[in-house]
């Protein structure tokens, strides 16, 4: 007998993932559909993803039943550390649970470290002890030793969840993941996020330790997962 | 003389750097890049540029001693934010400095038919940016032919300066306006604001059929290089 959707198996791996309603162009028709097929489905993914202008309707709708997570500052943080905290206070005010904010990629680039410490420093002081705070370095487009630096940076700010990426075009590599566990351990929660939608990329990203996946493509990935485990080629995906 | 009669004079044979806008909004812009498109702009006489926020007071700084006008684009490139937000923005922008204020439109919000929300938005950056110019931008290419109509008469009402067509953000984003597009938005300034084309020009011949299809302004990149 095979597994379903409804089994603890499932519903288990489901929850490893970030799934939600983004781009610019969503609506509340979007939105209310995403959310439909999720409630529907009976999963219980890690986290909701939303713009911010469909929040407090997400809100509405989940009711509660799973959390909800805002992206700031998308997809390249452009925005000045100023605005990231007023968006901040703005989800504070509404209950949002977590949020990833997209880390100055022109401060990365110029390797301007301290400014990007300073700005994790600021948010997590400010917000993480009510909203839980990725930061987001767009791993895509730096080098390994840039990937690095930024992470120590975001680590001397007092910051400890990583999202490689933002999607945009913009994928992570288990290359990308494997760089920062070989020279952090697990300092930090790492988030692999963008072009992930195969269940292949997504055991890479297990097997190096990864509990959180950002996907679009979750509820695809979780039928692939399905189908392998019950053609009886697929292994157990154990999560600890 | 008006904003817009300032315009008309300038469409002259020898005016061209007057009806451009230089655009940086390159995401790895660094200080050095910023430095160069102040230098460029004020070298060129290209009288305004277009920063991210996170680079408005630095071009501000570098800008202080010529004439060339710093622009922020705000909300860029996604626009996904409640009014509230977009005019707190605005005034950390021009705390920052900025000379003129660009404002990306909530599309979804827009396309949910939330008009009075958008109304809002539109009233909140001519109420924040006081005396700035107003620069409110949308994807034309993202909305129907009737919606532009919409758009530009809400922005009549709203009082806004202008209408950017479209944000030439990339990778993933949307494809500027057509000629056609442009053409049919100035074609509304009877009942909304004039239209700047921004898109990744990167000739002479692109801009001025941008102009003569009735842009009043072009915003590109490559606004140096083009008048090089």
């Amino acid at each position: 007998m095979g597994i379903s959707r409804e089994s603890k198996e499932v519903k288990d791996f489901a929850a490893l993932f970030h799934y939600g309603t983004l781009g610019i162009d969503k609506t509340t028709r979007h939105l209310r559909q995403d959310i439909a097929r999720v409630l529907e489905s009976g999963f219980t993914f890690k986290a909701y993803n939303v713009e911010m202008t469909l929040a407090v309707l997400t809100k509405e709708l989940l009711n509660g039943r799973m959390r909800i997570h805002i992206p700031i500052s998308y997809p390249l943080g452009n925005m000045t550390t100023r605005k990231k905290q007023l968006d901040l206070v703005y989800c504070q005010k509404i209950g949002i649970d977590e949020s990833c904010v997209c880390l100055n990629y022109g401060a990365i680039v110029s390797h301007q470290y301290e400014l990007i410490e300073r700005e994790v420093r600021a948010l997590t002081d400010e917000f993480e002890t009510e909203i839980e705070l990725a930061f987001v370095i767009q791993a895509a487009l730096l080098n390994d030793i840039e990937i690095v630096d930024v992470s120590k940076a975001i680590g001397y700010g007092g910051g400890s969840r990583i999202k490689l990426n933002t999607g945009y075009g913009w994928g992570t590599s288990p290359e990308e993941v494997g760089l920062l566990r070989r020279v952090f351990g697990y300092t930090f929660d790492l988030h692999p996020s963008g072009n992930i939608t195969s269940l292949q990329q997504v055991k890479q990203f297990l097997s190096l330790g990864v509990t959180n996946i950002h996907s679009l493509a979750a509820f695809e990935i979780i039928d692939e997962y399905i189908a392998e485990r019950n053609a009886g080629f697929g292994e157990f995906v154990r999560i600890d | 003389m008006t904003e817009m009669e300032l315009l008309n004079r300038s469409k002259t044979p020898g005016g061209l750097p007057q009806l451009l806008i230089y655009s940086n909004l390159e995401v790895d812009a660094g200080i050095s890049d910023i430095k160069l498109t102040c230098m460029e702009a004020e070298k060129l006489d290209i009288p305004r540029i277009l920063v991210n926020p996170v680079n408005v007071s630095l071009a501000a700084k570098n800008c202080t001693n010529s004439k060339v006008k710093v622009g922020a684009a705000l909300s860029y490139p996604v626009g996904t934010f409640p009014a509230e937000i977009k005019g707190y923005e605005i005034e950390d922008a021009i705390q920052n400095g900025a000379d003129e204020i660009y404002m990306l439109m909530a599309l979804g919000v827009f396309l949910d038919g939330f008009y009075d929300d958008i109304q809002k938005e539109m009233e909140v950056l001519v109420e924040k940016a006081g005396k700035l110019p107003t620069y409110y931008m949308i994807e034309t290419s993202a909305v129907y032919k009737d919606h532009l109509a919409r758009i530009c008469l809400m922005a009549k009402l709203s009082g806004l300066d202008f209408i950017v067509s479209s944000t030439n953000f990339k990778p993933g984003g949307y494809l500027p306006a057509t000629i056609e597009e442009v053409k049919y938005m100035a074609e509304c300034e009877e009942t909304g604001p004039a239209v700047v084309a921004h898109g990744d020009f990167k000739t002479r011949r692109q801009v001025e059929d941008y102009l003569n299809a009735g842009a009043s302004r072009v915003c590109t990149p490559h606004a140096a290089k083009l008048l090089g």
